[in-house]
């Protein structure tokens, strides 16, 4: 029994497509958001939307290369 | 940071709150009333909203005495960092997963109408939209929720009225069939499930008369128990008790089977479903606003708008989670049975620790010298 089977679940919860998502709203994050707190002078903000955005990135292709090694 | 826009009157703090307990519950709770209490239903409703009612004094007490702070603020203050920033912050996770569960309930129903989409399409475009409109603050929601709200009223009221005429009121006797503690542990669980009456813990500070908020919240759940009262009688006068236990959503099916007016309004249905819709996006939109004010009030970030995006994801693959609508239901059930509790204890909790301990008077104090 796999990873997905045991927590209940019958399909990959990160296939290509929900990657995608995360690493997309990550790197949207990481610049736009990031740049707009800037913009701003809010710089404690803009520092954390890009810790928030490279995480988003690293969730995102971290899960799938997870699911794609452990199954 | 609260922006001096960011102000909400009660009429506008009344919608939000009907538009969220009417979430999905709308177009389910006749089924799952049939199923538990068959046609003694009504009875727990009202039991239900009279626990809510006790809840949410609470709520707004411990609200009234930080006028100016978030529950996210004066938890930390009146149970110290070390476990007031733990409980706030399940609060916002249970926020993250309300929002998913609803938007996986929306993306289902909505699969009726559109059986070729994907939900992942479905649930990533209602969270964008959502996540658009959250960034800009509690104002243009509560303009959005303003804007929908009515229209979404007079047709459930077309509804109710609509189906008078083949409403056989019979079909609601006996009256008290039901055990008296099957009552009473439905009523707890109805009002467990009114996922809404909590959102005065973040949003009591945005009123722009935080005094009215006693009367707006009795308001809202008296409004909310006549819009389920008048459902559910509608629902099992036309199908009675055993067809409705079968109804996936027995409301759609009410308005499906109505032809108003003659054939004048042959698909009634269609109404109703494209104006749900838009209540089931408001709860979506005022769930997401409140984990992502949670999480910057957290993180003491001065602009709300910056944790709106990275929640996104999460809430999408949260809502991916489970594989059918009955495991849905399931966590759903689970979920809200978890949250009540949460909601029926902290609350009290931290207001009597707060009068212990002084913790409001020592606040305004300091909000007096800060002046």
């Amino acid at each position: 029994m796999n990873f997905m089977e045991q927590i209940g679940l019958e399909q990959p919860l990160f296939n290509i497509s929900r990657m995608l998502i995360f690493v997309v709203i990550g790197l949207a994050t990481f610049y736009f958001d990031s740049r707009l707190m800037e913009r701003k002078g809010l710089k404690r903000e803009s520092f954390w939307s890009k810790v928030f955005g490279a995480l988003l990135v690293l969730i995102g292709i971290g899960g799938w290369i997870a699911i794609k090694i452990f199954g | 940071m609260l922006k001096n826009s960011d102000r909400i009157t009660a009429l506008q703090m009344f919608i939000i709150l009907v538009s969220t307990f009417n979430a999905i519950e709308v177009i389910v709770v006749p089924r799952v009333l049939a199923l538990t209490v068959g046609q003694d239903g009504w009875l727990v409703l009202i039991g239900g909203h009279f626990l809510s009612a006790i809840a949410v004094f609470f709520i707004v007490k411990l609200g009234m005495l930080y006028p100016h702070e978030t529950f996210a603020e004066y938890a930390p203050k009146i149970l110290g960092r070390f476990l007031g920033i733990p409980i706030v912050a399940v609060a916002a996770i249970f926020w993250v997963l309300i929002c998913a569960r609803i938007l996986r309930q929306f993306a289902d129903f909505i699969q009726l109408i559109l059986p070729q989409t994907p939900i992942e399409v479905i649930i990533l475009t209602v969270l964008l939209v959502a996540g658009y409109i959250a960034r800009h603050g509690i104002e243009p929601i509560a303009r959005t929720i303003e804007i929908l709200f009515p229209v979404f009223i007079s047709i459930l009221g077309l509804l109710v009225l609509g189906s008078l005429i083949e409403v056989d009121l019979m079909r609601l006797l006996p009256i008290l069939d039901a055990s008296p503690k099957i009552l009473a542990l439905e009523s707890i669980k109805t009002s467990f499930g009114l996922e809404g009456q909590e959102i005065l813990l973040m949003l009591l500070p945005f009123m722009a008369i935080p005094e009215k908020a006693y009367s707006t919240v009795y308001g809202a759940l008296i409004c909310n128990l006549v819009i389920r009262w008048a459902l559910f009688v509608a629902v099992i006068g036309f199908f009675g008790v055993e067809l409705t236990k079968t109804l996936v959503w027995p409301v759609e099916e009410l308005s499906r089977s109505l032809t108003i007016g003659g054939t004048f309004i042959g698909r009634f249905d269609s109404f109703l479903i494209s104006l749900w819709v838009t209540v089931a996006f408001t709860s979506i939109l005022v769930f997401l606003f409140l984990a992502s004010l949670t999480v910057s009030r957290i993180m003491k970030f001065r602009e709300q708008s910056i944790t709106v995006l990275p929640l996104i994801p999460l809430i999408f693959i949260a809502a991916l989670l489970p594989d059918s609508i009955v495991t849905t239901e399931e966590w759903s059930d689970y979920l809200s049975n978890v949250w009540g509790v949460f909601i029926f204890t902290i609350p009290p909790l931290l207001l009597l620790i707060s009068y212990i301990r002084g913790t409001h008077k020592k606040n305004s104090r300091e909000r007096l010298k800060e002046r």
